[in-house]
């Protein structure tokens, strides 16, 4: 059993160096982002943005899974590497919210570069950060 | 047990060497400044050109090291040829050659970036963290683009060119020259799918199917995996390979764009080892302003 175990965990971490070891260079928004959002540090929910570059404009998808919903705005202002967001989904708590996010795009040159900003939902305002990974 | 053992010790073995790598990749080969006259009119930047890693070719009296400085002064001999008449863009059998570095930057002021892809240009300028100075093989122009040379190998019995430079991680690109088109389904690669053929005496070479994994020049010019990257190669004399470029990458730009690029034959030279993560000396130059970027991820970005 330990044998399984440790067969997996090796598979899983290789597979997981593999992924990662692939550099994304072309428009900062493509990829994987990983993150939280919350009115304050101890109330967090999680946040997973799947976010693809097709040459015209930017798609993606918010938590995917059984509870994703779509990206129905995603504009990035290079000027000065702001990002807008807008989605209708639910919040934390499975209520229907319509969200708005504002955020800037930091650290651009590396392949964890982040986005950081207010994250709306309702009339509740909160504070958001996504990490690329 | 004994296996258990074995394969966590297989799984540390490799996190350490991956953990290892960024520390030791402190940066990658910069061309020395002043030396090749040809990147310093094309876009090199400031701060580049402090060339610190051992060449061992210095010293040696074989050639002068690199590509493009063993040529000759006066008239260029004329073009070698192959027995079916077409022109050789490497060396001939029995010669010893490289060619020089050449386009350090693709782009001009005519170039249609999009616009987050000026935007993204404008920001490597000043912020270098290209992953060819992290050791990771770069397609395209940047291929050329190195202080040690490139070599094409011509292997008409095989159908394909290979072009090996010195300063990556020991890579190398091919390009099927069996009249074969593109595979369908193909799997984004640094190098992508490179297909040749002749035309007249240039040499037309076809490649997409590239990642964004790497910047196809030195300067920084993005790209996406839309990228359809189309290289003239003509050797105009003995010395001189004439490198013509478009790019085609409705995901960065507007439209279709040129340029064109000289290479030196390195008459003599030959390449050498050279191991990427060993030879990383320059920090600064490798990242420019983003000394804060975190560099202690166990995975090399």
């Amino acid at each position: 059993m330990k044998m399984k175990a440790a067969f997996v965990f090796c598979l899983l971490a290789g597979l997981v160096l593999t992924i990662s070891g692939f550099a994304q260079e072309g428009h900062p928004l493509t990829g994987v982002w990983y993150g939280d959002y919350g009115v304050n540090a101890n109330d967090r929910a999680h946040l997973t943005i799947e976010m693809q570059w097709d040459g015209k404009g930017v798609t993606g998808i918010v938590n995917p899974g059984p509870d994703s919903f779509p990206l129905k705005v995603v504009t990035l202002d290079s000027s000065k590497w702001t990002v807008h967001l807008e989605a209708d989904g639910k919040d934390g708590k499975g209520a229907p919210a319509h969200f708005v996010a504002d955020g800037k795009l930091e650290n651009i040159g590396s392949y964890n570069r982040t986005i950081t900003g207010t994250w709306t939902y309702g009339t509740t305002k909160a504070n958001f950060k996504i990490r690329r990974d | 047990m004994r296996r258990l053992i074995v394969l966590c010790s297989a799984l540390a073995l490799a996190l350490i060497t991956v953990m290892v790598a960024p520390v030791l990749l402190k940066a990658q080969e910069q061309p020395p400044q002043g030396q090749n006259p040809q990147v310093q009119q094309q876009g090199q930047r400031q701060g580049q050109g402090q060339d610190t890693a051992p060449n061992p070719q210095r010293g040696q009296g074989q050639g002068r090291g690199r590509g493009g400085r063993g040529a000759p002064a006066g008239p260029s001999k004329p073009t070698p040829r192959w027995p079916d008449g077409h022109p050789m863009i490497g060396a001939a059998p029995g010669e010893k050659g490289i060619w020089g570095a050449c386009c350090g930057s693709l782009s001009n002021a005519q170039t249609p970036y999009q616009p987050w892809a000026k935007a993204l240009y404008d920001y490597r300028r000043n912020n270098e963290f290209e992953p060819h100075t992290r050791c990771k093989p770069s397609g395209g122009a940047r291929q050329f683009v190195t202080p040690y040379g490139t070599e094409i190998v011509e292997m008409p019995d095989a159908q394909k060119i290979v072009i090996f430079d010195i300063g990556g991680p020991h890579t190398f690109r091919q390009i099927f020259m069996d009249g074969k088109p593109h595979p369908k389904d193909l799997v984004p690669s640094y190098y992508g799918d490179s297909r040749g053929h002749w035309e007249g005496d240039t040499l037309v070479v076809d490649t997409i199917g590239f990642n964004e994994g790497f910047w196809m020049d030195r300067a920084g010019s993005p790209h996406t995996e839309k990228l359809h990257f189309i290289e003239k190669l003509t050797r105009t004399d003995y010395d001189t390979l004439k490198y013509e470029v478009t790019v085609d990458d409705p995901g960065a730009y507007t439209g279709t764009w040129s340029n064109s690029f000289q290479m030196r034959w390195g008459a003599g030279n030959e390449l050498f080892e050279y191991v990427c993560q060993d030879n990383n000396f320059a920090p600064v130059l490798l990242i420019g302003q983003e000394e804060h970027v975190d560099r202690t991820s166990i995975i090399v970005p």
